[in-house]
């Protein structure tokens, strides 16, 4: 499964409700707001990290860079796409599930 | 040389958030360029709840933004997708008071762009390989 997440996961509430359920294999995508909660310095960033363990962790690229989250502030677990990689993981990942704050 | 077969998937996608307000349509638009450049079929958008706003055609913005409504009519008129508005979410917003106001809704909604119901979004779910939700944010 590939799970969307369009704003920061620093809220604990939302971390909770989020983190809970994504499973061993999924995927995760930060779009929009949500490439907040990767830069290292977020608060939560620890709780994606640990995360990373388990899932692929993934950002979309021109959303960064429209926040200003460049590769030395990102953190090491995640990796980076196009719309074009956005695509494949949709493909690659089914079903997709979006989360809202 | 093996050349590895690329799966060809339909796409549905659901827009629930106003163009200028949030980022969802911009990024369901540009998912679907994506999905079309790869060979894939986004078969229909369904606009929901403030998404409607999307097809509101007197959307005027400077010339120096990104015209959003102008974005979808064109990626529907050139690449033939299916644009369908809630009729129930534009009724709540006032557009219209009942659906027999179709043909006054018809002359608000830009080119592209049709009136119909939720059953639209089911039936393309249905059909649909992925379905995908953007600008939730409610």
């Amino acid at each position: 499964m590939l799970h969307l997440v369009n704003f920061p996961l620093s809220e604990a509430e939302a971390a909770k409700r989020i983190l809970g359920r994504v499973a061993p294999k999924d995927v995760l995508l930060f779009i929009e707001n949500g490439v907040c909660a990767l830069d290292s310095g977020a608060p939560g960033a620890r709780e994606i990290d640990s995360l990373a363990e388990v899932v692929e962790i993934y950002a979309l690229l021109p959303d960064l860079k429209a926040r200003g989250i460049g590769a030395a502030s990102l953190l090491q677990c995640v990796q980076t796409i196009d719309y074009t990689g956005f695509v494949t993981l949709a493909v690659e990942n089914g079903p997709v599930q979006s989360w809202f704050r | 040389m093996v050349f590895q077969r690329v799966k060809q998937l339909k796409f549905a996608l659901q827009v629930n958030s106003a163009p200028y307000s949030s980022q969802g349509s911009e990024t369901a638009y540009r998912f679907a360029r994506a999905a079309m450049q790869l060979g894939h079929e986004v078969d229909r958008v369904f606009f929901y709840f403030d998404g409607v706003y999307n097809a509101l055609g007197y959307s005027a913005p400077p010339e120096d933004e990104k015209n959003v409504v102008g974005l979808w009519t064109t990626l529907a008129v050139q690449k033939n997708i299916d644009l369908v508005v809630c009729v129930s979410a534009v009724q709540r917003r006032g557009w219209a008071h009942t659906e027999s106001d179709n043909e006054f809704l018809q002359g608000l909604i830009a080119k592209g762009f049709r009136i119909s119901g939720l059953g639209q979004w089911v039936d393309a779910a249905i059909k649909a390989d992925r379905t995908l939700t953007f600008g939730g944010d409610f």
